[in-house]
């Protein structure tokens, strides 16, 4: 099942969409979408045409001013910032290079396609995340997150654990003269793209470099926009400002 | 129209309008302006009290030019001012009072309009910060003004002030319990709740050997606006979880008798034979 494609939804009938926890109820009536969902326990991937109407369910009730049939799903990127938790204490050595990868989960963007354009419906995970408080409780200088626990991969085909998974590549350098423990990583979302290569989803390469003094230099390194194999699906929300990437660094480690 | 320019109470009456009119257009502008410039830099009820000085002050000097104009003599006012300011004085000693207090307040920023606070038993979102008095819409809709002197003299505790909160749960569950699964469970529920935060953990305190229960305190964090949601969802979630483990949760039993036809229960010795 393909997941990532544009669907032709008859008038009247209900479209059931399974994609990992989530249960999605897609329904159109003339000019009014329907969307509705629930999460439970089960994990697995399925689309179904002309199922019964779902009962104990809430739909967003969707106005639109012309007929089209056509609904979207493409990925996006977590609507906060996603706190990631390294599964083992990582320990990069002095004078070394490299890079890794780790995936997050997507979010489910449902778009209503038209020939002149593209209206973003509703855009939710695939299950239900936990939350966290990056930052000092006690004080107003902190933000929620998503929290996860991932490992770090060597390459980014072992990273992708499901088809709803976007992989982050991560370039780490230490120039310091002591180990750096890489315990967990804040994710600022919002500065990211999404690029498609093949049937992966990717965002741009984010690069440490940990300096003499341990100070961490973090930046985003475009050099997949060069990639002629990659294809922008998503711009980033906001452009970059990078004292705050290092802000979000420098409150982990203060909590750590 | 020349013989009325020439009457001379009809010219002072207009300068006076004319003085009045230009005058709260002037004094109305400059609060605006003052307010515009302000609210980026200062707090709100800082900008708003700035306004509302430029105001009076305005308008006690409009007073002062149109008493000019017709021809009362400011300095007579002023020393009459000054007699009335001590009969003045005493009678508004509270009014006084709370305006120095309203100052302090300001100053020391222990809220802003929209933070939730408790003052005694009142609980209230913050709708204005005035120079006599703040004003709370509580959560059942009412109005409260409560003078800024009771707020320098009374604790005052501002509930939103961080963005996230802590949720305190005391419970207490039967002797015959397992208090270590209990604590699984809990920590079980909250790790699954959708409002609960991972980090700061969640907190369990086994607090007591009780009367009829083991005490046990459990606090998880949330967001400030989740509140509500927090609390019924974990509230549910714990006396569901708690019914399908079979832990039973304790409470006082109380049995009443009532006139002389009821009489306490009847004990008998029974003989072991």
């Amino acid at each position: 099942m393909n997941l990532w494609d544009k669907y032709n939804l008859k008038n009247n009938k209900y479209y059931f969409f399974k994609i990992g926890y989530l249960n999605l109820w897609i329904h159109k009536k003339d000019e009014e979408w329907f969307i509705g969902y629930k999460y439970d326990t089960e994990h697995h991937y399925n689309f179904l045409k002309d199922v019964k109407k779902p009962e104990n369910i809430e739909w967003n009730q969707y106005l639109v001013s012309n007929t089209e049939s056509n609904i979207e799903i493409k990925p996006s990127l977590p609507d906060k910032p996603l706190l990631i938790n390294s599964k083992y204490d990582l320990y990069i050595l002095p004078k070394s290079e490299n890079i890794y990868f780790t995936d997050i989960p997507a979010f489910i963007t449902i778009n209503l396609v038209s020939t002149n354009e593209s209206i973003e419906l509703l855009s939710i995970p695939t299950k239900i995340l936990s939350k966290t408080w990056v930052g000092n409780p006690s004080s107003e200088n902190g933000v929620v997150s998503y929290s996860l626990t991932s490992k770090l991969y060597k390459t980014y085909e072992e990273s992708r654990n499901n088809p709803v998974s976007i992989v982050v590549p991560l370039k780490i350098q230490n120039n310091s003269l002591t180990p750096f423990n890489f315990t967990a990583l804040n994710i600022e979302n919002r500065f990211l793209s999404i690029f498609q290569k093949e049937n992966t989803f990717l965002t741009e390469t984010i690069s440490f470099n940990i300096k003499k003094n341990n100070q961490v230099n973090i930046r985003l390194n475009k050099d997949i926009y060069k990639d002629k194999n990659a294809t922008l699906i998503k711009a980033p929300i906001d452009k970059m400002e990078r004292n705050l990437l290092e802000k979000s660094f420098k409150i982990l480690k203060n909590i750590k | 129209m020349e013989k009325l320019l020439a009457n001379q109470y009809f010219l002072i009456g207009f300068k006076s309008l004319i003085v009045i009119i230009a005058g709260s257009i002037l004094v109305k502008i400059i609060s605006l302006m003052a307010g515009k410039i302000l609210k980026k830099k200062l707090s709100s009820q800082t900008h708003i009290l700035i306004k509302k000085f430029i105001f009076y002050i305005g308008w006690v000097i409009i007073i002062m030019t149109v008493l000019n104009i017709v021809g009362v003599k400011i300095s007579v006012v002023l020393g009459a001012a000054g007699i009335m300011g001590i009969a003045f004085g005493f009678a508004a000693q509270t009014s006084v009072a709370n305006i120095i207090s309203g100052l302090f307040l300001i100053s020391e920023k222990s809220f802003s309009i929209g933070d939730v606070i408790q003052i005694g038993d009142t609980v209230g979102v913050v709708d204005s910060v005035d120079l006599l008095s703040i004003k709370l819409k509580k959560f059942n809709n009412q109005y409260v003004r409560i003078p800024n002197e009771n707020f320098i003299k009374s604790e005052v505790i501002n509930i939103t002030k961080y963005p996230i909160r802590r949720l305190d749960l005391n419970l207490g569950v039967a002797y015959k319990e397992d208090p270590e699964k209990v604590r699984d469970i809990l920590f079980e529920i909250a790790k699954n709740n959708e409002y609960v935060l991972d980090n700061p953990e969640p907190n369990f305190i086994f607090t007591d050997f009780g009367k009829s229960s083991l005490k046990i305190f459990f606090g998880v964090w949330f967001q400030k606006q989740d509140y509500i949601a927090t609390k019924n969802s974990i509230m549910f979630q714990i006396k569901r979880r708690l019914n399908e483990e079979n832990i039973e949760i304790p409470f006082p039993h109380i049995t009443v008798y009532r006139g002389e036809e009821s009489k306490p229960f009847q004990f008998q010795k029974v003989n072991k034979n």
